[in-house]
Parts: structure tokens; C-alpha cells; sequence
């Protein structure tokens, strides 16, 4: 369980980035992976009165902002309906409506945990993280930062042109987390390919269209996996084909 | 810290540690339907209504639910009794740890989607773990209670 | 007054589906469990567990921790007393060896307690046990269970070992051993026209009971101490404190109150002894909870078993000879590990009584560094089912039999003495009703061919079947005690514990068919060892059957005394009266008095006692029995297989009430289907358990059961008022082996270690090796 001595909401963006400067401090998100720990901080910092639980679009992107929780993306229907229901079926298997309804965007894309199928789908999607400090990154870009320098996430950005876009997954039960996932973006011509719980951050590359299954098995030959209790490095790759495969399979047929 | 919110309908006022959790608070107010199963927001038996949103109070710092509308199953019971007697005819009560998290559940869902597929049952229910039903009897109960609703209903027009 | 007796085709209450006489209050969310109703003001304890999985703790520094305002105290090994015993609830002299004290210097698994950390709010307390020191002596751990056996490494070198059969060697880390051989299994092995000779390994599977472990405990106002306990054994859990404690039983005082499951977990003292160790030496009420992960490490989970089967046949399907051979993991401490060791093997070898001509079953336990293992429903049979019915399923197979015919060729039938099971007359059986109705219910001839879906799915079917006992035959002892009150209800006592099960509706059920009258009006008390009569407890799948024995029996000679009082006050005689509940009648004139008369009358000059107890034990105990079959569906591009549908037939004799024995049935094929298919027990090189929380040890959700049924086969246990046998236990036997028969079906391999995640299948499809790599078996 976790322990705290004082519990903040800020004031602004400015409040919070400067106190998560210290190290025994941290942003709550949703604070279900920092309630499963027996962590203790000094101030948690909670971003609730910061007006970030928004889903705006805005020209040729979606703005989620950081509290928007995964039940909400989930579930809006005008995101569902631009990306075909990929969030519906990228997140609808995670746990259950009541966690769905405390973890948020901003939580979930911070903790950067391997086998994240929201951070899988936006790899696969070519989104934006915008930080409060840093400013605008790729979700790439942001798997790979260096953790010891704290910023705080304010919104994704989803480009529009990424509405091609399909999610697998295998799980070993209906709501565990899973042995492998992938996420592939059609734009036009290319691939982009975003396998995670490989069990390690998700990694993407992009392709041509082409043989589904050739395809696969070339993400699957140039991408490293490792063991965990739910897998082994073996099996994620044999995993990684039918996935992958799968999901090219769907965004051909969805001929946008 | 010091905090006010509403619970099952009355104000609550209280002073509290910073890192008092939403389901210690509700147990020692005595709203003792609340339970905690886990440690990892993986069972659901700790859900409650936020605003009338089911979530896991296991998880729900005090602080951000300050200010809040709560409801737990003590408050719920009115609409709890009518489906309660679906679940005892299954014998779906068992060791009843479970029972009050789905029952919330099931409240929250019946608000908002007040007659769901067995598909979207199970769906919005998967949160909520048993041990002892292996869940037909809960599937059961449900479904017969939506059925004599409809049912009702339809004498009713 | 006739003697109560009645045609089972006129019961009015047995056989009933009545909602449980607690169900609204649980379904509403009432305070029912311990700490619904632990005092608020009560102190909090916290464990320290060793970080090692074998270890001497050579200090304990809690200076520190003393330090944190709120903190009231830390015990350590030096604070016990120096008295071994055992935590395992089982009757005097209990199988389990005494092999633990409260706190022991020596730590032997991950997660044993090293120190007890008391203090005033829950933060202190966790703040606390961070600044606990200690300094250990870590040992060379053995982990693999298949070198335990005379490892060097002694596991409890201990002088004051001791264990009531004699059996177990601690100096040889054996806890037990046993074998059983009937005629030359090797000479009608090698008569046969085909063997089978299969190793098969099961995990150290957790209850998963939704209440975590927790008892309060307090010093009442004679100076006794008083625990509240959510355990299903109050009398052994007296016993077991006494002995930890050392202080007499009559100072000790222990009730339950609702538990939120149990499924054998709770059959041992697992928690119970810190809170009163610490309530009797701070004289004040002191409250343990097992967090999550405490019992995911440190619980009492299923015994991991290593099970080698030789099943030989005739080309006819005829089954000749089994040769089981059990190597059982106890962990750290020996809870249990004698008596489920014998039970893969007693409660699965009778099934082929038939035609089965030789058998023989060897098994040990030993002692090895990791979780001690306790009791959990179907308590080694579900293990020795799992090898024996994929290795006869396996045999069929080769013979190209369908596995549901072949069997009908040699399964035990009602009214054969069954040599594997003490020797015991079948009284009732159902078994072949059992397959033949699964068969028809599931549609068995269309769902057991494989069939490829055109999707890249493949469907298939598997079955098994099982047995289990109804009691401990020539040991448990159940009472009730049944009293009429005042307003002419009745108030029911037992020992017995009802753990959501529904044991006081069934036993209500029972008693109220018997005194005529409505449910609503008998009160059900219990369990509490200074109130209820003695009863060994609710495990072995005993309630029903035993404690329903002494059940109706209390009710018919409290049926009895109503009559003669009922008889005295219309001066007649008690042979020309009746009772039909409500009143007594004189069959002659038709007088009558009523109920509330009578129980007036018995306070008034009479010497006739309105408050019966009636004690039974069995020198039987008989099996039920029950065949599943289950239809999966197979992703060949992930391995993943989904339970479509699970279909049980159960013979449990009468069910008395049909709606909680399906619930049972239902439940258990969930945590079959667990076992089966996502719950896993894995270790790190040194012994730590990978999955200590939810997020990892994954149980069923309702997503991941498919579509379970459940039907009744009837027969009629003639031992029993009722004619009823157990249910509890054996509904969790079947699901293992008959998905494991299923997925060979498709990939042509007999998974042999469970669970079969996707990657093993997968594996299996592709002709790969399947063996599980196990971090604590060096290569």
C-alpha cells in the first residue's frame, strides 16, 4: 500500500512540474500501478483540478490530455469513430471498467510499461507526447527518454492521418496483461508496425505493404524478445507473426 | 488533511491522514460492504460509485475524492433489493465477499445500460472476481431479473 | 408417536432449492466478517518475513522501529515459547508432524516469519517493519523437491521433531511415506496389450478465497482469550493455540463469524496464532490481515505433486492395472502432506474397481525451501485424477476407443467392495448415469471429433471422471444441537462452518424437515468453541453428510421429547400422539396442544429436555462421484485455448438443495479450469514466488470460463437419513484432465505440466518439446 505525508492538487502546470522535481515526490495519475508498491513519497502531486480530463480535436490531430482516462477513450465515440474502434479494442480488455475508469493517458504513457497497449498503439500511431517542459515529442522519441529527468505529461496528440489502425493481442487470460501486443498504422503505402510486451518497451518499424506474412516474419526476425512468467523470448516471437500478420491483415482490408 | 463529501446521500465531514485511502475511509465511517480483496486493483471487491461512476476505492486517494459524490452499497440498497432476490434463488450469494463490489457494478451498469446483452453483462461485470460461483449463477440471476423487468413492463403498457 | 420416517419422495424441505438463510444480508452488503466487526481501537500486526529461503536469523535489531510513535511492540523468536506443534487443523493426534513455532530462528521458506511487529495504526506499523534488522545466516536452500529426499541439507534438523504415525524422517527431509499394493501390478502390466507410463506435474495452486486471512484476538472479561476467526475449524484452531501458546485450553475461546471462502485454506492455523500471541501478552485486542501477496506467499496452496502413472489395458478398453507413484511437495512446513498424499492415490484408484485387478501406489512427501502447502478442495485427488484420467484417456486413444465407452467397461458399480478404498461397500453409485447423461448433455458423439473451424480454430472435446469421500471415515466427529424456544422456534448450534457453502441452510434443511417446519424458523448458531457441540470442522467434504447425520438425528429426538411432553400435557400416552409441527395431536380424540404451549410447558415441572445434541462419526465414507466433459476451441496461430463449454453430471447421492449444490459444482470447475489454464506457481533461482499478487496469479474471470452446466445423477446413500453424500470437493477434480484430453486431441500431445498456457500448446501443436523449464531444478 502506498504511504504519502501530504497530498496536493496544483494550481497550475508550473506547481506541479516544479515539486516532482524532487525525487520523493510524484504525480498521482490514476494511482493504481503507485498503490501496488509499499512506496512512500514525500507529496503527491494530483493534476485533477487542471482542467486536463479533455478530449479536443483540433485540425488534423485529437488532443487527449492527461487525465482523460483509458474508460473514456474507450468509449468516445467521435475517437472511435475516426479510428475505427481501435481504442475500444486496444483497451477494453484491460482489467475492468472500474480501473478503466481511474487510470489515465497521462499515467498509463508515463509509466512507459512494456506491455501497455495504449503506448503500443500510439507508437504504431506516430503520436505526439507534449511535456510540460520538454515540449513535443514523438511517442518514440518518449519510450527511450531518460527517466531521471522529471517533466509532466500534459496530452498526447493522435494524428487524424492514423486512422488505419489495428491492434492485437494475446493474453493468457481474458484480462491479464499481455504475453505480446502489437499495433499496425496503414498511411497510405507504409506500415508502421508497433509490437510491445516483447516483455520490454515496445518498438516500432515501419514497412511497405506487402505479404502480410512476409512482413511478419521479417518484424518478428528483426526484433528482440526476452522471457517473463508469461512467455518466452521463443514463443513471443512465433506470437509476433500470427500478430502482426493478423493486424497487417486487418488495415489492408479496411482499405482506407 | 481535512475533507467534505457525500456519501450515500449525507454530507461527511472528517479530518484525515493525507494518505488515507477511499476504502479505509468508507469502512470507518461504516459503510463496511466496502472490502478490500487485493493489492493490486485486480478484484474489484472494493468498488463504489464516484459521482456515479463505478471505480476501486482501494485506489482512490481521499484527497482526490474530497469534494465528491460516493456511494457504496449501504446507500445503494434500494436498488439493490429488487435484483437481490434473482441471486439468492441461485444460491449466487456464496461466501458473499465479493457480493457487494458486483452488486455496485451491476447498479452502475442497469443506470446506464438499462437492458445489456449477456455479452456486455459479463463485459462490464469482468472486474469483479469470484471465487466461489464460477459466475452462471450470477449470469443467471441477472438475465431472469431483466426478463421479468421487460416483462412487467409490457403488462404495465 | 411413530417414529419419524418418510419416503424421500415426500420431503418437503430436502431437495429444495431455497435461497441461503444469510443471502440478503450478504447480497446487501451487511457487516458479516471478522473485521466488519474487530474493534475499531484494535492493535495492528505486521510480519516480518525472511527475504531468504533458508536461514538461521542470527539478530533482531528493532531499536529503530520502536522508535515510530505508535509502535507498542516487536516480538522475535526469543519472545515464544519453545514448544513445537502444528498449524494444520486435523483431529487429535493430528498426521501433520509438529514441526513449527510461532516465531523460529530458523526461517525455511521466503516469506517465513521472523518477527512480529505491533503497533496502533496500520502506517506505523508498515514504517516499522522497514526498520526491523536482521542479520541472518543464510543456508543452502533446497528447492528442487526431487532431491530433498536425504539431501544434505537438512530442512528441520530439529531434536524435538515429532510426527503421531511414524512415518516421515525429518533427518531425511521425509515427511511421509506410504504404499499400498494389491496383487503383481508388474506381472498384469506386461500381460496387457497396451501400457501407458506418464509423469504428470501439478502446481501449488491457491484457494483464492476472497477474504485474505485475519483473525482479531482480545482478552474478555474472565481473562480468556477470545478469537474471532475467519477459519473454517474452531476446535481444532483452540487446540492448535493452546499448544503454540501453552496455556490452557480452557482459557481459550474461538468463534467464526461468515468466511469469505475458504476451500481448504482455512483448514489451518495460519494467522491466528500471531494475534493471540500478541493479544495475551499486551492483554489487548490485536488484529491480523493477511495482505493479498502474504497469502500468495505464505498461505497454505495446494500441494505441487509429481505423479508417475503405468495404466495397462486390454485391446477391449478393459483397464487391468495401475501403478501410481506420488512425489508430493510439502514446502516448508508438513501441514496436510500425510493425508494428501494417500488420497491421489485412494480417491482415484477405486474409480476402475471394476475390472482393475492389480494396483499399487507409492508416495512421498518431503520437505523442501518454499511455501508450506496446506489443504485445498479435492485435497490430492485432484492431482492423482489430472495423471490417472489423462493416462486412461491417452490409453483409449491408442486403442482408437471412444474414451466415454471404454470406461463404462470398467468403472466401480454400487454395491462392490472397493479394495483401493479401505476395503469399503459401494452403497450408492451412480458413476455410469453420470457418463451416459454428460454424454447426452454436452452432445458428446458431435462434439468429440476434431473439428477445423476454417478460421484458424480448432474445436475439440475431452472428458474424465471422479470420486472423492464424504467424511474421514473413523475419525471425524460431527454434532448438532438443536433446542426449541420459547416461541416455538428452534435455535440450531453446530461446529461445523459454513463458509458461503450454505452448510446452516442445508443443515436447516435437514432439521426442518424433520420438525415439520419452516425454514425461517430455526436460527442457526455457530461456530464457537465455548456454544457449540464439538465438531471437527467444516473439510474433507464432511458437512453434509456427517454433520447433516447428527443433524437429523438431533431432530428426530427432539421430535421425540415434544411428543412426550406434548403426550403429558393431554394426559395421553406418547405412543397415541404426533407431531405435525405445529402441534402435538392425540390420534384417538384429535386434541391437541400447540408448540408454544409445549415449550412453555418444558419450563414448567418437566423433566424432559427440549435441547437435544446428538454427536456421529462414520466408519465410512462414501464416494461421489461425477463425469465432465469439456469443448475447447484451439487458436492455431497463438495456441490459446477458450472453454466453450464444461458439462458435469454429479452423483453426490440426494443434493439437498439443487441451487448451492450446482453453485458448488460451478465453482469447482472454475478453479479446475484455473488450474488448467492460467494458474501458475513459478519460483526464482533462490526460492521467490513470481506470483505473489492478482496482477500475476491469474484467476478465471467470468470471460474465461466459457459456458459451465451442471446436471445430477441420483442415488441414494443408504447410511445417510437422506441418502446424501458430499459435493464440495470433488467438482474441482475433473476439469484439468478432461481439457488437457481435449487439446491432444488437436495437437496430439498429453500436456503432462500444468498450466497449459498458450505457449505450451502452441508448442505442442508444432511438435516442440514441452517441458516447462523450472528455475529451482538445476539442469
Amino acid at each position: 500500500m502506498i504511504h504519502y505525508e501530504k497530498y496536493v492538487r496544483a494550481k497550475s502546470m508550473d506547481e506541479a512540474y516544479a515539486l516532482v522535481q524532487n525525487f520523493d515526490n510524484v504525480i498521482l495519475g490514476g494511482m493504481l500501478w503507485l498503490n501496488t508498491g509499499n512506496a512512500h513519497y514525500g507529496t503527491v502531486v494530483d493534476l485533477c483540478d487542471l482542467d486536463l480530463d479533455r478530449i479536443k480535436e483540433s485540425g488534423d490531430c485529437y488532443n487527449i490530455y492527461a487525465y482523460v482516462t483509458l474508460g473514456r477513450m474507450e468509449t468516445d465515440e467521435a475517437l472511435n469513430a475516426h479510428y475505427s474502434g481501435v481504442f475500444k479494442e486496444a483497451l477494453s480488455d484491460i482489467e475492468g471498467v472500474q480501473l478503466r475508469n481511474m487510470a489515465t493517458v497521462g499515467g498509463t504513457v508515463n509509466l512507459r510499461a512494456g506491455f501497455s497497449d495504449l503506448c503500443v498503439v500510439l507508437l504504431a500511431m506516430n503520436a505526439q507526447v507534449k511535456l510540460y517542459n520538454a515540449g513535443i515529442v514523438s511517442m518514440e522519441k518518449f519510450l527511450t527518454m531518460d527517466r531521471s529527468r522529471r517533466d509532466v505529461v500534459k496530452k498526447i496528440i493522435l494524428p487524424k492521418n492514423a486512422a488505419n489502425t489495428a491492434y492485437q493481442a494475446l493474453r493468457n487470460s481474458a484480462t491479464d496483461i499481455p504475453v505480446l501486443n502489437c499495433a499496425v498504422t496503414k498511411v497510405k503505402d507504409t506500415l508502421r508496425i508497433a509490437v510491445g510486451a516483447r516483455p520490454g518497451s515496445p518498438v516500432v518499424v515501419t514497412e511497405q505493404i506487402g505479404d502480410a506474412k512476409e512482413i511478419a516474419e521479417k518484424v518478428a526476425e528483426n526484433i528482440t524478445f526476452g522471457d517473463n512468467v508469461r512467455g518466452s523470448a521463443e514463443y513471443r516471437k512465433l506470437l509476433c507473426v500470427t500478430l502482426v500478420k493478423r493486424a497487417i491483415e486487418q488495415v489492408m482490408k479496411e482499405g482506407k | 488533511m481535512d475533507i467534505q463529501m457525500v456519501v450515500n446521500g449525507s454530507v461527511v465531514e472528517s479530518t484525515v491522514s493525507d494518505d488515507t485511502l477511499l476504502l479505509d475511509f468508507l469502512r470507518s465511517i461504516g459503510c463496511v460492504s466496502v472490502k478490500r480483496g487485493c493489492d493490486t486493483a485486480s478484484c474489484g471487491a472494493c468498488t463504489v460509485l464516484m459521482d456515479g461512476k463505478p471505480i476501486l476505492s482501494c485506489s482512490m486517494p481521499i484527497g482526490r475524492a474530497n469534494g465528491h459524490m460516493i456511494e457504496t452499497l449501504e446507500g445503494l440498497r434500494d436498488e439493490a433489493k429488487p435484483i437481490v432476490p434473482y441471486f439468492a434463488h441461485e444460491g449466487a450469494d456464496q461466501c458473499g465477499f465479493c457480493n457487494p463490489g458486483y452488486m455496485v457494478n451491476i447498479i452502475a451498469l442497469l443506470r446506464e445500460n438499462p437492458d445489456p446483452t449477456d455479452a456486455e453483462i459479463a463485459h462490464h461485470l469482468v472486474g469483479n472476481i469470484c471465487r466461489c460461483t464460477g459466475y452462471q449463477s450470477h449470469a443467471r440471476a441477472l438475465r431472469a431479473y431483466l426478463n421479468d423487468k421487460k416483462e412487467a413492463s409490457h403488462e404495465a403498457l | 408417536m411413530k417414529p419419524f420416517e418418510m419416503d424421500r419422495s415426500e420431503y418437503r424441505k430436502v431437495g429444495k432449492a431455497v435461497p441461503k438463510k444469510d443471502a440478503e444480508r450478504l447480497l446487501l452488503g451487511e457487516p458479516a466478517y471478522m473485521d466488519d466487526f474487530a474493534p475499531k481501537d484494535c492493535l495492528i500486526i505486521k510480519l516480518v518475513r525472511s527475504k531468504y529461503a533458508h536461514a538461521i536469523v542470527q539478530d533482531v535489531d528493532f531499536s529503530e522501529a520502536m522508535e515510530i510513535p505508535g509502535i507498542v511492540a516487536v516480538y522475535t523468536y526469543k519472545d515464544v515459547p519453545n514448544h513445537r506443534f502444528t498449524t494444520a487443523g486435523q483431529s487429535y493426534p493430528e498426521p501433520s508432524p509438529h514441526d513449527r513455532l510461532i516465531l523460529d530462528r530458523h526461517v525455511r521458506f521466503v516469506g517465513d516469519p521472523v518477527a512480529m511487529v505491533v503497533g496502533e495504526n496500520e502506517k506505523a506499523v508498515d514504517m516499522a517493519l522497514e526498520l526491523v534488522k536482521v542479520d541472518y545466516e543464510v543456508l543452502p536452500p533446497v528447492l528442487d523437491f526431487h532431491k530433498a529426499l536425504d539431501n544434505e541439507v537438512v530442512i528441520h534438523p530439529e531434536e524435538d521433531w515429532t510426527e503421531a504415525f511414524q512415518a516421515g524422517d525429518n533427518k531425511r527431509n521425509l515427511i511421509h511415506t506410504e504404499e499400498h499394493v494389491r496383487g503383481d501390478v508388474d506381472k498384469v502390466l506386461s500381460e496387457c496389450d497396451v501400457t501407458v507410463d506418464r509423469t504428470f506435474r501439478t502446481k501449488a495452486n491457491h484457494q483464492g478465497y476472497m477474504e485474505t486471512m485475519r483473525a482479531f484476538c482480545e482478552v474478555d472479561s474472565r481473562g480468556r482469550l477470545h478469537c474471532v476467526t475467519s477459519n473454517q475449524i474452531v476446535f481444532h484452531t483452540r487446540r492448535i493455540l493452546s499448544e503454540a501458546l501453552c496455556i490452557p485450553k480452557s482459557q481459550i475461546h474461538v468463534e467464526k463469524l461468515r468466511i469469505g471462502g475458504g476451500f481448504g485454506a482455512k483448514q489451518t492455523v495460519n494467522n491466528e496464532i500471531f494475534a493471540a500471541f500478541a493479544a495475551w501478552k499486551l492483554k489487548k485486542p490485536c488484529k491480523i490481515i493477511y495482505s493479498r501477496s502474504e497469502c500468495l506467499t505464505a498461505g497454505s496452496p495446494r500441494h505441487e505433486m509429481e505423479i508417475r502413472v503405468r495404466v495397462g489395458a486390454m485391446k477391449d478398453g478393459t483397464i487391468r492395472a495401475i501403478d501410481m507413484t506420488t512425489l508430493s511437495n510439502g514446502g516448508a512446513y508438513g501441514e496436510h502432506s500425510t493425508a494428501t498424499i494417500g488420497l491421489s492415490g485412494h480417491k482415484t484408484l477405486p474409480l476402475y474397481t471394476t475390472t482393475c485387478e492389480a494396483a499399487r501406489f507409492h508416495g512421498d512427501v518431503v520437505y523442501t525451501n518454499v511455501s508450506s502447502a496446506g489443504a485445498y478442495r479435492g485435497f490430492g485427488a485432484t492431482q492423482g485424477t489430472f495423471a490417472l484420467e489423462s493416462c486412461v484417456n491417452e490409453l483409449a486413444g491408442m486403442l482408437n476407443l471412444d474414451p466415454m465407452e471404454m470406461r463404462l467397461r470398467s468403472i466401480v458399480r454400487e454395491g462392490m467392495v472397493m479394495p483401493d478404498y479401505f476395503g469399503e461397500k459401494l452403497g450408492a453409485c451412480a458413476l455410469d448415469q453420470c457418463i451416459a447423461k454428460c454424454a447426452e448433455n454436452f452432445g458428446w458423439k458431435e462434439k468429440y471429433p476434431v473439428r477445423d473451424m476454417g478460421n484458424g480454430k480448432v474445436r475439440a472435446a475431452g472428458m474424465a471422471i471422479t470420486m472423492q469421500g464424504s467424511c474421514i471415515s473413523g475419525i471425524d466427529v460431527a454434532s448438532c444441537r438443536l433446542a426449541l424456544m420459547d416461541d416455538g422456534s428452534y435455535i440450531m448450534t453446530i461446529g461445523a462452518a459454513d463458509m458461503g457453502t450454505g452448510c446452516d441452510t442445508i443443515l436447516s434443511q435437514m432439521a426442518a424437515e424433520v420438525l415439520e417446519c419452516d425454514l425461517d424458523a430455526i436460527t442457526v448458531m455457530g461456530a464457537d468453541t465455548d456454544i457449540s457441540p464439538y465438531d471437527s470442522g467444516s473439510y474433507a467434504s464432511s458437512t453434509t453428510y456427517l454433520t447433516g447425520m447428527a443433524t437429523a438425528n438431533a431432530a428426530k429426538k427432539l421430535r421425540e421429547n415434544i411428543c412426550r411432553i406434548g403426550a403429558n400435557l393431554l394426559g395421553a400416552e406418547v405412543q397415541d400422539v404426533d407431531f405435525n409441527g405445529q402441534t402435538v395431536v392425540c390420534e384417538q380424540d384429535g386434541r391437541s396442544v400447540s408448540l408454544g404451549e409445549i415449550s412453555y410447558a418444558a419450563q414448567c415441572n418437566n423433566a424432559i429436555s427440549v435441547e437435544v445434541t446428538e454427536t456421529c462419526t462414520s466408519p465410512i465414507s462414501p464416494p461421489p462421484f461425477m463425469a465432465s466433459m469439456a469443448e475447447i476451441e484451439l487458436d492455431k496461430g497463438t495456441g490459446k485455448v477458450a472453454v466453450l463449454h464444461f458439462n458435469s453430471v454429479v452423483d453426490c447421492g440426494i443434493p439437498v438443495n439443487p441451487a448451492l449444490a450446482r453453485v458448488q459444482a460451478e465453482g469447482g470447475a472454475l478453479q479446475g479450469i484455473g488450474m488448467a489454464l492460467t494458474e501458475n506457481v513459478t519460483y526464482t533461482e533462490d526460492g521467490h514466488i513470481m506470483e505473489n499478487n492478482f496482477l500475476q496469479y491469474r484467476m478465471p474471470t467470468r470471460l474465461d470460463v466459457g459456458d459451465i452446466n451442471i446436471d445430477f445423477a441420483y442415488s441414494y446413500e443408504p447410511s445417510h437419513a437422506f441418502g446424501v453424500k458430499s459435493i464440495g470437493e470433488i467438482v474441482i477434480n475433473t476439469a484439468t484432465p478432461a481439457i488437457a484430453h481435449a487439446i491432444a486431441r488437436i495437437t496430439g500431445t498429453y500436456l503432462t505440466v500444468t498450466p497449459f498456457t498458450p505457449e505450451k500448446v502452441l508448442r505442442a501443436l508444432n511438435g516442440l518439446d514441452v517441458s516447462e523449464h523450472d528455475k529451482r531444478f538445476a539442469e
